[in-house]
Parts: structure tokens; C-alpha cells; sequence
């Protein structure tokens, strides 16, 4: 058996040889004929920054214990998903997204809301899901673990806003089977990073990120929250570049790419 | 009023001073660290002011806890229905997060503003936890100083994450402190008509007489040298025991020598 080869020389191959699987057609994608899941507040789909792009829009309802998703024209209660879904649209304009409300209305939220809302857009079967909140229950962390590997296991792309928090947040510290993203002071989506030695994995801009807001306006605003869209609206146009690839190739390409952007700016 | 039901009446109020006594005390150390904590806070964000926003029902509707800062008199007791403004996402998704141009639109704030005669401008707004729960938000408004302000950083928001925590713990104490007096108002008056008035101002009264300050400064020294260590604790117990002993035996002890 030959030498393994340790963590710091993979990468210092990589650094030297790169993984030059993906080429930059990606780039002038649109994201057109990909469906994306907004998990969040609800959107404001009449917004004119929005006009057109915003397919369905669900709302959760309660019945007895069970969470119930039905379509609603209720709109955003927060203005994060309005924001969310302009930073997707930024980067992915033709993308098709979809609104999941589970925060807001009255009778609804929490954890449990939540991880109905999740199960609601996997079985959906959107493309990629954006998934700018989390919860902090530990007794949901094993349901949603579960979920987000049905998800993996359905080519769905699971993407999570990361917390900088004392506490764990949920799902963002499980890495295997979603991208977790945290924000990063950068302005150009294209040029995000990845992170090692701690459950975040890509850093995107999240840092004072101009984009719809209620009411028809916008607004400046910072959050992991608004890192995460930005892979989401990447990972669109990756999906209509090379319509095949598994969650876990998206991931690699991600890395791979990530892994570009900081060779270029140590250059 | 027969002598039994005034016996029956007097002990009931004994029983809820006791409670109200106890929470006081505890309430009391809690406010002033509540208050210092915050206000610290606000300063190391360089903010105009901080509010511990908590949650106040089931619902997750909101209610302005405490605030410090220019309009902290008139913001504290204001509700926030779930889910509404920043404040409500941030309560129920667990992400903070920091707007820099908040702005009329946004009509929640606006609605606020209006209340308050204040302007927000820029706010950031983290999670406040207590045991992996969250319990509220910490938020903080502009900057001190003239507009325009600069926008929060991503150190201050790491910072306000840091500050949610240990503010958590406090908010928490004092809630729990809190529902202590709330539980002797009820004790007091369950079954019939008791002045509150009367029973805080027979409080306040006792509070006042020096006999009781000098039992809460003994209360103090006692926990002092418990603080000190097992031995300790000990030795205060075996003398305080043994001055009971010596009490009951004798009847009373006459101070005029000490």
C-alpha cells in the first residue's frame, strides 16, 4: 500500500493542480429550469424586484398537532424571506422559487413548524432548498438529521445558513448531507471560501448585502442568513450547467471552486 | 370578624410578605446586574441603546423586558406580536442578524418610532438563550453620537452573541424572581379583599426600620464568610447555633456591652 497522504498534502496538491472538473461556463447560467425552495418568513412575491420569479407559495396551518402546508397569498410577516429570495434572484434571475412560510403567521413557528416545512419542500422535490434559520432544540436534531439525509438521498441540495452562536444550531452543524454557509465581508457571490476545522464550510457575502426588503423597498442587510441564498442561487446555476450532479458532486464543485478563488486572491 | 378567620387573615399576609421578602431580595441584585450588564453591552457596541425583548406567552408574542438608552422609559412593557419586525424573526429563527437602513417602510419600527418619538436608523438583533432555549432577543439601536451611523460589524454582532448569552441567564433569574411576588399578590388575595396598597406599604415600612437593615446586613456577613469555604460555612453555623442556645436558655441578651 502505498503513503497516505495527509490532509496537508492533498491540499497542497489541489493548491498546485486544482480539481479542473468545472469550467466557467456555469457562470453565465441563469438558472433557468431549476426549482428552488425558500424555507423562511413567506415572500412578497408582488415585490417589483420579485415580479415574475416566485412560483407557489405555501403557508403553514395547524391542525390539531399536525402542520398542514396550503397555498397563501398572505405574503412576508418578517421581510427575510422577501430578502432571501432577492439574493437568489440577483444571482439566479430565471431560477423558479417557491415560498415555504413557517415563521410569522399566527399559530405558527417553532421548531416543529420548521421541520414540517423541510419535510413540505422535500417532498416537493425542489432542486435546491434555502434554508436561512435553524432551532436550537437538541430533540429535534435527530428528526431533522433523518430529514436532511432523505433529502441528500432525493438529489435535493440542502443549504444552511451557519450559526456563530455559543449554541449548537440545527441543522447548520450537520455537514454531511448540506452545505452549510457563514457570511464573509466579500462582495462578489462568485468569489466565496470555504473554511475548514469547524462544521461551517463555505463563507459567502453576508456582509451589508443590498436586496428586497417589505413594501417594495430594500434593504442593507448583515447575517450568515444572507450568505446562504448566495450559494443557493450558485448552486442553481451549477444544476443547469450540469444538470446530473449529485448533492455531493455540487459539493466537491463548490469546494473545488472555492478552493480557485482562494488560490487566486493568495496569488 | 371572628378571631379565627383575623388569625387565618394575618397569617396569610405573613406568608406573603415572607414570598414578596424573599423575591425582593433576589429581584433586587438581579435588576441592578441587569441593568449594568446592558448597559455595558451598549456601550461596547458603541449604541445608542439595548433592549431585552422576551418572550410572553405560549404564542411567541414579544414584550420589551428592559432597555437602556434614550427612549428606555417608554420602550419597556411595548408588545411585539410573533413573528412581526426583526425582533420576532430573530426570536423564532435563532439567526441574528443587523439592518443599516431601517427606514420608514419598515412599519413595525415605524410604528414604534411613532410611539416613542424616537428614530431608529440601524439595529442589530441576536438571540437572547437560556439552557439551549431561546428566550428572547438582545437588540441594539444606532449608534451614539449624530446620523449618519456607521452599520454594525460582523466582530459586534459575535460580540452581541456573546452578550445574548450571559444576559439569557440573568433575564431568566429575574423572570423566575419575578413570578415569586407575582405568587404572593395571588396568595394575598385569593379568597378575599386585601389592600395591596396597605400590605406594601406595611413592606416597605419594616424594610425601613433599622431592625431589619440590620438583619439583612447579618444576612450579607453570613454569606460572605460562607463564600469562604466548607470550614467556614461550618464555624458561622456552630456559632449562630450555639448564640440560639444561649438565647433560648437565657432569654434575651442585653447589647449594651458589645
Amino acid at each position: 500500500m502505498s503513503e497516505a497522504i495527509s490532509q496537508q498534502g492533498f491540499e497542497e496538491t489541489v493548491r498546485k493542480q486544482g480539481l479542473q472538473f468545472v469550467d466557467d461556463r456555469w457562470k453565465h447560467a441563469t438558472g433557468k429550469g431549476i426549482r428552488i425552495g425558500i424555507v423562511d418568513s413567506g415572500i412578497e412575491r408582488d415585490h417589483e424586484g420579485l415580479r415574475g420569479k416566485i412560483n407557489e407559495c405555501f403557508e403553514a396551518r395547524r391542525d390539531g398537532t399536525a402542520v398542514l402546508f396550503e397555498p397563501s397569498d398572505s405574503g412576508d410577516s418578517a421581510g427575510h424571506g422577501t430578502a432571501c429570495a432577492g439574493i437568489v434572484s440577483s444571482i439566479a434571475p430565471e431560477a423558479e422559487i417557491n415560498s415555504i412560510k413557517v415563521l410569522g403567521s399566527e399559530g405558527i413557528g417553532g421548531g416543529h413548524t420548521f421541520l414540517a416545512g423541510l419535510e413540505f419542500a422535500i417532498r416537493q422535490g425542489y432542486d435546491v432548498i434555502n434554508l436561512s434559520l435553524g432551532t436550537t432544540k437538541s430533540q429535534l436534531a435527530v428528526p431533522l438529521h433523518d430529514l436532511l439525509d432523505r433529502g441528500y438521498r432525493n438529489g435535493c441540495v440542502i443549504v444552511a445558513a451557519a450559526n456563530n452562536l455559543p449554541q449548537p444550531s440545527y441543522p447548520s452543524v450537520f455537514s454531511s448531507s448540506l452545505i452549510s454557509v457563514s457570511k464573509s465581508e466579500n462582495t462578489d457571490p462568485f468569489d466565496f471560501g470555504f473554511r475548514f476545522g469547524d462544521v461551517i464550510e463555505l463563507a459567502a457575502p453576508g456582509v451589508n448585502v443590498r436586496t428586497t426588503w417589505l413594501n417594495g423597498s430594500y434593504r442593507n442587510l448583515t447575517g450568515n442568513s444572507f450568505a446562504c441564498p448566495q450559494i443557493v442561487g450558485l448552486v442553481a446555476l451549477l444544476l443547469e450547467t450540469y444538470p446530473d450532479l449529485t448533492p455531493f458532486q455540487v459539493k466537491t464543485a463548490l469546494y473545488s471552486i472555492a478552493r480557485h478563488n482562494q488560490n487566486d486572491r493568495s496569488e | 370578624m371572628s378571631e379565627e378567620r383575623k388569625n387565618e387573615g394575618l397569617q396569610k399576609i405573613a406568608n406573603a410578605i415572607e414570598i414578596d421578602e424573599v423575591a425582593r431580595t433576589l429581584s433586587f441584585d438581579l435588576e441592578t446586574s441587569l441593568d449594568a450588564l446592558l448597559l455595558s453591552a451598549s456601550r461596547a457596541l458603541n449604541a445608542d441603546g439595548a433592549s431585552v425583548i422576551v418572550r410572553d406567552n405560549e404564542n411567541g408574542d414579544l414584550i420589551f423586558f428592559k432597555a437602556v438608552g434614550t427612549v428606555s422609559d417608554q420602550l419597556e412593557g411595548l408588545e411585539i406580536p410573533a413573528g412581526k419586525g426583526i425582533a420576532g424573526f430573530v426570536a423564532m429563527s435563532g439567526q441574528p442578524m443587523a439592518i443599516s437602513d431601517v427606514g420608514s417602510e419598515e412599519s413595525f419600527y415605524a410604528e414604534i418610532d411613532k410611539k416613542t418619538g424616537f428614530s431608529t436608523e440601524i439595529l442589530l438583533a441576536t438571540p437572547l438563550f437560556f439552557d439551549g432555549d431561546i428566550i428572547g432577543v438582545l437588540e441594539f439601536i444606532n449608534r451614539s453620537g449624530e446620523p449618519p451611523f456607521e452599520p454594525f460589524t460582523p466582530e459586534e454582532m459575535d460580540q452581541a452573541a456573546v452578550y445574548g448569552e450571559s444576559l439569557g441567564a440573568l433575564v431568566n433569574a429575574l423572570r423566575a424572581s419575578r413570578l415569586s411576588g407575582e405568587l404572593a399578590t395571588k396568595l394575598c388575595g385569593s379568597e378575599e379583599e386585601v389592600d395591596f396598597e396597605e400590605i406594601r406599604g406595611f413592606i416597605a415600612d419594616l424594610k425601613a426600620k433599622p431592625g431589619h437593615r440590620e438583619m439583612l446586613e447579618i444576612a450579607v456577613l453570613v454569606k460572605k464568610i460562607s463564600e469562604k469555604g466548607e470550614a467556614h460555612r461550618a464555624l458561622c453555623r456552630e456559632i449562630l447555633e450555639a448564640m440560639q442556645r444561649f438565647t433560648e436558655n437565657s432569654g434575651q441578651i442585653d447589647y449594651s456591652d458589645v
